[in-house]
């Protein structure tokens, strides 16, 4: 240790040592240093005071001396002065004494026993002064005011330094004795001042090291340590207060760190963890027995999700900047196993005195509360990317939720419809119903469908399928209803279209099937009664009776026509038509069958772009709709009947509202507007079913044909009526394409007389009376025939007979097998033979049909014997020439 | 430099106050001791005046307050002007003192000291009827027989004096102590 820490060191134990010695110290020193400052101080003033005595006498002596001297001095008697001078050595410390003469010499002297015969020289003036071996008084004796010599006396110190020795001695004892009293007298007092600190020193000690708030000082006194008892008493209790408060504060907020569902984790300023809760524990996978204490780093591992990336730990920047951190969104907490948990927390600084002490940081798990952020907002998206209307409602009926598909179908905004009553958009007939419908919701619980209707924003009002669901909440509580409803307006539109086509082609099979039965009796009717007649020689009554039969075959041929028209399976032969001058030339033919006051009009286009059509049967359309539209006009009163044609562009878009299925391009639009009576809206669905007529006398297949007639052609009719003002119907047949296809013109009327052939025919029918009529009209004719009843026997014939057979005719619907398929395999056995395809059905379906196929020609039923060697023939002297 | 400079200032006073002392000092001496071979007279003419500081003359010594202390030479002067010297100047019992030569014994209250020279005759006779307050001196063992007061001797080199106390008293004068320890001897 060097010179500099001693003294500290001295002080540091003097601050260690104990109030009592210090108590004890202070007393002692503090008297001893009074007394010594009193002795000093006594010392002081009576060496000074001495001193001036000293002098005094000293001068007085040499006065004295002086004046006993005179005599001597003034009869110059040496002897007497020394005398005189020895007199003085009653005065042990008087060194020498030496009379001196007015000139300066030495006149007489004295000197102790041992001492130098010597004194210091005489001043002129009486001084008192210093000398070498003590003090010098120079004194001039005077003699009635005459200076008759001067005595110098030389006085040693010892006296002075005697006296003080025996001052020092008295004081010094006087020190020891004080010291020891005062020790004594402290000894016993200065228990009265440390026992109460004693005590307050323990009481302290009791406290700092058991934290033992219950101890109380015992007051003794009255004084400032009475007080200061009584305070620290004070301040124990209220201590004591706080810390019980504070006890149940950390009790209750450790309970609450406890039992919340966050996991909370706190260090020190150094980072180190010091409490964690047991969700925290748990979810970093650490027992508290080793998570305390260690570092931050150690236990919270952070990584960003998205890029991925290690995170800052948020407790440095807590420690760090002193501010509460929220922690990035996609944060991944990497716990001690590996494991990747997404959190989502915060955390925040833990002061104490304005200082950062320490960093707290909460943390969840949102593992679950992502889950279901991503069902909740899947769920959204799929409610959002509906096409359905998904509208939720509160039980009182006001909107909640309004999807996009809700936006689409009733033209109203989120913003607009939310907070609207739901039965804004209930027409008000509905409601009714609609409320029954909320009450089954209301008490059953159950999700009901229905279809209704809504009023859109434009007022417009539209069909809609709902599905109507409760909300509840987990109590079961019904907390609102959800309506997931669909625009069927279209549907319904396309469903009551689909019926009419549904009814239509039903209808159609059965007109089909009628006439073709029918057409094959009237095969058999007419074959028979050509051949009759041909029997019959000319003259005869039975003539007349044969033609007549033929007559009335002929004209139920054609009301099977037009029951296969109706069907679109009628004869159909295409052909390129200019719409506006086919209407030309019907209109004169049929001014005869409008009354006169129906002024007819005519707006046709002039440059009427062609169409594929059947010249016949259009004729056929035309004139049934006009004399319609004629007939619409109540008797006796005028109208007017419009027909127009023009071009129109049919889009993609087009709102088609009739009967028929429409492609886009361009269209020919042919129309006749009566201004007739007009139809409500019963008759206008039913005006096209067969059977149906408003017509006293007709027979409800004009309307039912036309249908049949367009729907052969690809085109569409649209009927727009209003009751008491009038119809109109409106055709659209698409316009012919640069292919048009082939025309097919029906069977040239021959020459009877060049009927004859030879060969082997094979006629294949299951209708009895068709086979035979062929059989006996061609064998007539020259040909040789085998007949087979179905299309098996027939292959079957054709399989043994082919090398002599020259030509088949084939009816194309039979049991067994059908015409096709024996078309097909007789085709497989031999290609080269001409093959007919007999039906009742129309020639354009059977050519398309069977286009490649081989077919020869076709026979279109019923036929009368003529047409059917003219067939055969023309196909045997092409031989086994196909058709294209 | 400079306290060499007030080494021989004070050098200078000391030289200046030592030749002032030996003038004043050595003046009176010479004037009361004349050096050696010093006549014995000037010794005693010194004397005479230092006896006037060692002894009380009573009032009635003098006739009035004014007069002058007067030193009384009866017979032939001895002293010349040693004795003038030496109390020139001077005063004794607040009076100014002065020498007087007398031939006839003196009046009362005229003399205060009357030095009977050796000359005189019939001392005896002189010194019987003087009066009060007159110090008598003389010379010789003898005077102080013939009723003298003072009488200076010669011891060895040194002037000394004998008194006779008795003869003082009846003068009515008082003998300080002082110069009776320094009298030869002296006659109670």
């Amino acid at each position: 240790m060097n010179r500099s820490d001693a003294a500290p060191v001295t002080m540091k134990a003097y601050r260690n040592t104990s109030i009592k010695r210090k108590l004890l110290a202070v007393i002692v020193a503090t008297t001893a240093i009074a007394l010594c400052f009193a002795g000093a101080a006594m010392v002081l003033l009576d060496s000074t005071l001495f001193h001036i005595s000293m002098q005094r006498d000293l001068a007085s002596l040499a006065s004295i001396a002086g004046d006993n001297s005179t005599a001597a001095l003034a009869f110059d008697d040496p002897n007497v002065a020394t005398e005189t001078l020895t007199s003085l050595r009653a005065r042990p410390h008087l060194v020498s004494a030496c009379l001196y003469r007015p000139d300066g010499s030495l006149f007489a002297i004295y000197a102790r026993p041992g001492a130098a015969r010597s004194c210091p020289p005489p001043r002129v003036q009486q001084t008192i002064e210093g000398a070498p071996g003590g003090i010098a008084v120079s004194h001039p004796v005077m003699l009635r005011g005459k200076r008759v010599g001067t005595l110098v006396l030389l006085y040693d110190r010892g006296e002075m330094w005697q006296r003080l020795a025996v001052y020092a001695a008295i004081v010094f004892v006087i020190l020891l004795a004080a010291s020891a009293f005062a020790i004594a007298a402290s000894s016993r007092l200065r228990n009265a001042i440390t026992a109460p600190i004693s005590h307050l020193s323990r009481a302290a000690a009791a406290v700092s090291e058991r934290a033992d708030y219950s101890v109380r000082v015992p007051k003794e006194t009255g004084d400032e340590l009475g007080v200061l008892v009584d305070a620290f008493n004070q301040m124990l209790e209220r201590v004591q207060m706080r810390d019980v408060e504070l006890q149940d504060a950390r009790n209750s907020l450790e309970t609450t760190l406890t039992s919340i569902g966050d996991a909370v984790v706190a260090t020190d300023e150094n980072g180190c963890v010091s409490f964690a809760n047991p969700v925290a524990k748990s979810l970093l996978r650490w027992t508290e027995t080793d998570l305390i204490g260690k570092h931050i780093d150690e236990v919270f591992h952070m990584e960003r999700e998205y890029p991925r990336e290690r995170l800052e730990n948020p407790v440095h920047r807590v420690l760090r900047e002193g501010r509460t951190v929220g922690l990035a969104n996609r944060t991944i907490l990497v716990v001690r196993d590996g494991t990747e948990i997404p959190i989502d927390d915060t955390a925040a600084p833990i002061r104490q005195g304005g200082r950062i002490a320490g960093a707290v940081l909460v943390f969840r798990d949102i593992t679950e509360r992502r889950r279901a952020q991503q069902d909740a907002a899947y769920l959204a998206a799929i409610v959002e990317s509906s096409n359905d209307a998904i509208v939720g409602r509160s039980p009182e009926g006001v909107i909640q939720t309004w999807n996009a598909g809700a936006e689409k179908l009733y033209g109203y905004s989120a913003n607009e419809a939310i907070g609207l009553q739901v039965e804004t958009l209930i027409p008000y007939e509905n409601r009714p119903r609609e409320e029954e419908m909320m009450e089954r919701v209301r008490t059953g619980g159950a999700v009901v469908h229905f279809e209704s209707r809504r009023i859109r924003k434009d007022a417009a009002v539209v069909d809609v399928s709902l599905t109507v669901s409760p909300i509840r909440d987990k109590a079961g509580q019904l907390i609102g209803m959800s309506y997931i409803s669909r625009d069927i307006t279209e549907q319904k539109k396309s469903a009551e279209s689909m019926r009419q086509t549904q009814k239509l082609e039903s209808l159609g099979v059965l007109a089909g099937g009628i006439a073709h039965d029918f057409n094959n009796l009237l095969t058999g009717i007419l074959g028979n009664a050509s051949l009759a007649l041909e029997d019959t020689p000319p003259g005869s009554v039975a003539r007349q009776s044969m033609e007549s039969v033929i007559a009335a075959g002929d004209r139920a041929a054609q009301l099977a026509q037009q029951m296969l028209a109706y069907s679109g399976k009628g004869r159909f032969v295409v052909e390129r038509m200019n719409m506006s001058a086919k209407i030309r030339e019907i209109v004169p033919l049929i001014k005869a069958a409008i009354r006169p006051n129906i002024e007819l009009r005519l707006a046709l286009a002039d440059d009427l772009p062609p169409i594929d059509a059947d010249a016949a049967q259009m004729q056929q359309l035309i004139m049934n709709v006009i004399i319609n539209g004629a007939e619409a006009v109540p008797e006796g009163s005028p109208g007017a009947l419009t027909i127009a044609t023009r071009r129109q562009e049919i889009g993609s878009r087009y709102a088609h509202n009739g009967s028929g299925e429409l492609k886009p391009g361009p269209h020919v639009v042919f129309e006749v507007t009566d201004t007739g009576c007009g139809m409500d809206e019963a008759t206008k669905s039913r005006i096209f079913d067969p059977f149906f007529t408003t017509k006293f006398t007709g027979r409800g297949l004009g309307l039912s044909a036309v249908v049949g007639i367009v729907r052969g052609h690809r085109g569409a009719v649209e009927v727009s009526s209003a009751l008491g003002k009038g119809t109109t119907f409106r055709f659209l047949f698409p316009v012919a394409g640069g292919n048009a296809s082939a025309k097919q013109k029906g069977a040239q009327e021959g020459d009877a007389s060049d009927l004859r052939g030879a060969g082997l025919v094979l006629v294949v029918d299951d209708e009895e009376i068709v086979r035979n009529m062929a059989k006996r009209a061609l064998e007539r004719y020259g040909y040789a025939v085998v007949v087979a009843e179905d299309g098996a026997a027939g292959v079957d014939l054709y399989c043994h007979e082919q090398d002599r057979i020259r030509c088949v005719v084939l009816d194309l619907t039979m049991p067994v097998m059908g015409g096709e398929e024996a078309l097909s395999r007789m085709k497989a056995v031999r290609a080269d033979i001409p093959i007919l395809l007999s039906s009742g059905f129309n020639e354009a379906q059977a050519v398309e049909r069977f286009q490649g196929k081989g077919l020869a020609g076709f026979l279109q039923k019923p036929y009368r014997t003529s047409t059917l060697l003219e067939k055969v023939k023309s196909v045997a002297r092409q031989d086994v020439k196909a058709l294209k | 430099m400079g306290a060499v400079v007030q080494l021989r200032k004070r050098r200078a006073v000391f030289r200046r106050a030592t030749a002032w002392l030996c003038i004043a000092e050595c003046g009176a001496l010479l004037a009361q001791q004349p050096p050696r071979p010093v006549s014995p007279y000037s010794v005693e003419a010194a004397f005479l005046m230092n006896f006037t500081k060692f002894i009380d003359w009573p009032p009635i010594a003098f006739k009035d307050p004014g007069a002058f202390f007067e030193i009384c030479i009866l017979g032939e002067d001895p002293f010349g002007s040693a004795l003038g010297q030496v109390i020139q100047g001077d005063q004794a019992e607040g009076h100014k003192l002065a020498v007087r030569h007398i031939q006839r014994p003196p009046e009362q209250k005229t003399c205060q000291i009357l030095y009977v020279s050796d000359s005189e005759k019939h001392v005896t006779a002189i010194l019987s009827d003087l009066g009060p307050g007159v110090l008598t001196v003389g010379n010789g063992d003898v005077f102080l027989n013939e009723g003298g007061i003072i009488a200076f001797v010669i011891e060895g080199r040194h002037v000394r004096f004998d008194i006779d106390q008795r003869a003082a008293s009846k003068e009515s004068l008082v003998i300080s102590a002082k110069l009776l320890s320094v009298a030869r001897s002296v006659r109670k």
